[in-house]
């Protein structure tokens, strides 16, 4: 259940640096969790079946995945490694930050209390601001006095954490958007990937196992090369099209 | 013959089973990065970052791992084509002794 402001630090009477520290650590620990499970996937692909399969389909399709798969499988490991690097330093300044909150906020309490004493006892409610009402005595007016301004300096260290808290939240907003940006939906190759669906679902892969039988027969398989084999139909596109 | 056929049925199933994994993975990456989104608040003040973070690479994980479906099925297709031709050239072999 989420705190109100008053009940974190009800002698700052507000909160300076709101967030939910847990959830950015598990934020964190699943990002790191997803990109160390691309880079050990990449390590996989990368050397599966490797020189056990032989022949013009078996380097195409070497070199599609070397050549296609394999770099956006490592630009996604490396996006997300980087947000959730920055998620874990956010998540320990943002823990940083609070306990300096916290800190501040016991520092305030005694004031606080010494405020509230001095206003009740000159006949004033707990609230009151100044300029007061009523006509203060002078042992009333110096405690209230040495209260506000105790109360005013811790305020604007507080305010100080407010504007440092910011300043970090803007940099991982950024380094966040910096590492959304490297995602494929943003590159356009969703649209590739469409590409892919649709000449995979053609008999490409039937013409492609055949180019090498057909090869010693003297024949040639059309949009195909020999010379650089490569996946017909290949998502990113024209460099890659037959 | 210029060409240098080698394929065995276990290479195949080991690449079909390596790239049937690789989408399994990409899965289970999805699945962390929507818990880690689920679990901040709307009011959160990275919230959206995150989100929008979280929405773009589920969409780019989702599409890798449709690509290593696409794998496997072609591996299938190469396999499928390989077991087909070898029958036709036996077939025709067959054909070549009877009549000769």
């Amino acid at each position: 259940m989420l705190k109100s402001m008053g009940d974190l630090y009800p002698n700052l009477g507000f909160d300076p640096c709101p967030g939910d520290l847990a959830g950015y650590e598990a934020l964190a620990g699943y990002a790191g969790r997803s990109a160390a499970t691309l880079t050990d996937a990449a390590k996989t692909l990368a050397a599966a079946g490797s020189d056990q399969w032989r022949g013009h389909a078996a380097d195409a399709f070497r070199g599609h995945v070397h050549t296609d798969l394999l770099p956006l499988v490592g630009k996604a490991a490396n996006s997300i490694g980087q947000a959730a690097t920055a998620l874990r330093e956010w998540a320990l300044t943002l823990a940083s930050l609070q306990d300096e909150a916290r800190a501040l906020d016991r520092q305030a309490a005694p004031y606080q209390v010494q405020l509230t004493a001095a206003l009740r006892s000159a006949g004033l409610p707990a609230t009151a601001q100044p300029p007061y009402q009523a006509t203060l005595r002078p042992a009333h007016q110096a405690r209230i006095d040495e209260a506000n301004t105790a109360l005013s300096g811790i305020t604007a260290r507080a305010s100080d954490l407010h504007a440092q808290y910011l300043a970090v939240v803007q940099r991982t907003g950024s380094q966040l958007e910096d590492a959304g940006n490297m995602s494929l939906s943003r590159q356009g190759n969703s649209r590739s990937c469409g590409t892919v669906r649709r000449a995979t679902g053609t008999p490409s892969c039937v013409r492609l196992a055949t180019s090498s039988t057909t090869k010693h027969s003297g024949s040639s398989s059309p949009g195909w090369p020999t010379s650089s084999p490569r996946w017909p139909g290949c998502w990113r596109c024209s460099r890659h099209s037959a | 013959m210029s060409a240098d056929l080698h394929l065995t049925s276990a290479v195949l199933d080991e690449l079909i089973s390596g790239f049937s994994g690789f989408g399994g993975r990409l899965g289970s990456a999805c699945a962390d990065i929507r818990n880690g989104d689920n679990n901040l608040n709307g009011t959160d003040p990275l919230a959206g970052q995150v989100h929008g973070f979280a929405g773009s690479w589920n969409y780019g994980l989702t599409q890798l791992g449709q690509h290593g479906t696409e794998c496997v099925r072609m591996l299938r297709q190469v396999g499928d084509t390989f077991d087909r031709l070898d029958h036709e050239l036996a077939s025709e072999l067959s054909r070549v002794k009877e009549h000769g």
